[in-house]
């Protein structure tokens, strides 16, 4: 008697866990679906401060289920050719508790880009090649199931800055101490990121070391398009840069090109650089002079001159003035005249003064001079009466 | 009247058994065997199309090689169990029914843990660079679930085989 009450006490268990076994999946799945279906993204919104970026994506999500939703976690790296990590992104895991309605969430991505080696970036905005993701997704409905997806591919991977070509520079003016230039900058970015941030140029003596100029360019280049910008850059001139009017002059410099991403450096292109620097003022000439009498004391003094702009890229602006010195005292002085000579282009005046008849019957000196922002140079012909 | 292994049975009683074993051992054979044995061809019935070669890839990845075999000696003894209830077999076949539910449930769950590779035709063949995808579910719990009515099938086939030994003390 007992056992048989056993035995159907056993076949009512049996029923019973059947029927559990049964609807539980049941559960599960109408479970699931109702977490799934109630996910709302909202707009994803990014921030960046310093090097770090941040991704904040808000998620609604309800679960009116029986079971609770924990562990919902995303995990990500990038890896170059080589194996090695590139960078990777995590988000800290959440859960959603049975009845939970209507409950934001904001799925958080950080990436610090400094924490990237200077050598990966570099070689990731010089090389094609192709890098590894790896993508993982978890979730588990408390107890029954835990989820995990993986997924890794192979991205093909262009490079964001190509066949990066710097122009002719344009002289856009000078003074005493700098001469402003402008360098168009040309490159294709044949990639899927878009290069917003800034290019910075360098150029370091090679000879002593020290900085000679530096510039400046805002850059924005959308996924495969190609950027076209002006470099402005300011030049230092050297102390005594009366001398550049007058005399050639070769430097010898490393130009160092540098994206800045988010704040860091990304990439940094250095080429040597010989720039040419020719005279302004080039093979000058005199003229004969000639002088006609003016009136009684004094006669008129003209002397042709004349020079080639040998520089390609500065036009010389200034005056150019004559004067007659006997011994240390200043005699005669004409009016300046203003002078325009665009590069490659010639100059010549003739430069007019009023001089005392005495002064022509000694020994003296005439004095060319030529007064430019880069500085003032003169000339002294010795005259022998 | 007819003696089936100790049972004494009317003829009607022997027939609606057969009937009944039939249709239950028929209908184990649709659910356990039949249903995963032909699960592509079931999947592109249902659709009303046939279903691309990825896709019955991996529906066919999810049932074990096994499964179908374990399923229809399933079916066969739900038939003998049908048949023999009551008997002096009843307790053995009770729990050869129990042990082949078991096995079947931890083939049908691939021991608790399910992967999936998701053939890369299913992840869209528009991307411009390859991808490969797998999922894994982990349900020990469920199966275990799952695993209670077989546990108890057996302490009920244990107990009707030791019965009779139990009744002579």
């Amino acid at each position: 008697m007992r056992l048989s009450t056993g035995i159907n006490l056993l076949n009512v268990l049996i029923v019973l866990a059947l029927i559990a076994a049964l609807t539980a999946p049941s559960l599960v799945v109408i479970n699931a679906f109702g977490v799934l279906s109630s996910i709302r993204v909202g707009e994803p919104s990014v921030s960046s401060s310093g090097s770090v970026v941040e991704f904040s994506v808000p998620i609604g999500i309800s679960n009116s289920g029986p079971f609770g939703v924990s562990d919902v976690r995303i995990y990500g790296e990038v890896r170059d050719a080589g194996g090695d990590l590139i960078t990777s992104i995590s988000s800290p895991p959440f859960s959603v508790a049975p009845g939970e309605i209507g409950t934001q969430r904001h799925l958080q991505i950080r990436i610090n880009l400094s924490d990237i080696p200077q050598g990966r970036l570099q070689t990731l905005f010089s090389q094609a090649g192709n890098l590894t993701l790896l993508a993982s997704l978890g979730l588990s409905i408390d107890p029954l199931i835990s989820i995990s997806a993986q997924a890794s591919g192979t991205i093909p991977w262009e490079p964001p800055v190509k066949d990066f070509e710097l122009g002719e520079p344009a002289v856009l003016g000078y003074n005493s101490t700098h001469i402003f230039a402008s360098m168009p900058v040309r490159f294709e970015n044949p990639s899927e990121i878009a290069v917003e941030g800034a290019v910075e140029v360098l150029f370091v003596d090679l000879e002593t070391g020290s900085e000679m100029g530096s510039g400046y360019l805002d850059v924005n280049a959308p996924p495969g398009s190609i950027f076209e910008g002006e470099l402005h850059s300011s030049f230092r001139l050297p102390e005594n840069a009366t001398a550049l009017l007058l005399e050639a002059r070769t430097y010898r410099c490393n130009a160092t090109f540098g994206f800045r991403l988010f704040g860091i450096r990304v990439y940094t292109i250095s080429s040597p650089l010989e720039l040419q620097w020719s005279p302004p003022v080039d093979s000058p000439y005199l003229g004969s002079p000639s002088i006609t009498p003016y009136n009684s004391t004094h006669s008129r003094f003209s002397l042709p001159f004349g020079f080639v702009n040998s520089n390609s890229l500065v036009t010389l602006d200034g005056s150019l003035s004559l004067g007659l010195a006997v011994g240390d005292v200043l005699v005669s002085e004409s009016d300046p005249v203003g002078v325009h000579v665009p590069p490659g282009s010639g100059c010549s005046c003739n430069l007019t003064m009023l001089v005392p008849d005495w002064a022509l019957s000694v020994p003296g000196a005439l004095i060319l001079s030529l007064d430019t922002p880069f500085g003032s140079a003169s000339m002294e012909v010795p005259i022998n009466g | 009247m007819v003696k089936l292994l100790g049972l004494v049975l009317s003829r009607t009683s022997l027939a609606l058994r057969l009937v009944l074993g039939l249709l239950l051992g028929a209908a184990g054979f649709l659910i356990f065997y039949f249903l995963p044995a032909n699960l592509v061809e079931l999947a592109s019935a249902a659709v009303g199309e046939e279903i691309p070669p990825a896709v019955a890839g991996l529906l066919s990845s999810l049932v074990d090689p096994y499964l179908p075999a374990v399923g229809l000696a399933l079916a066969a003894t739900i038939f003998l169990c049908t048949l023999l209830r009551g008997t002096k077999a009843y307790g053995f076949v009770t729990v050869a029914l129990s042990l082949l539910y078991a096995v079947y449930v931890v083939l049908w769950f691939h021991s608790g843990t399910v992967s999936i590779a998701v053939p890369e035709a299913l992840l869209g063949g528009d991307l411009p660079f390859g991808i490969s995808l797998s999922i894994r579910v982990e349900m020990p719990l469920l199966m275990g679930l799952y695993l209670v009515p077989a546990a108890l099938g057996i302490a009920k086939g244990a107990l009707l085989v030791l019965m009779p030994s139990l009744k002579k003390d």
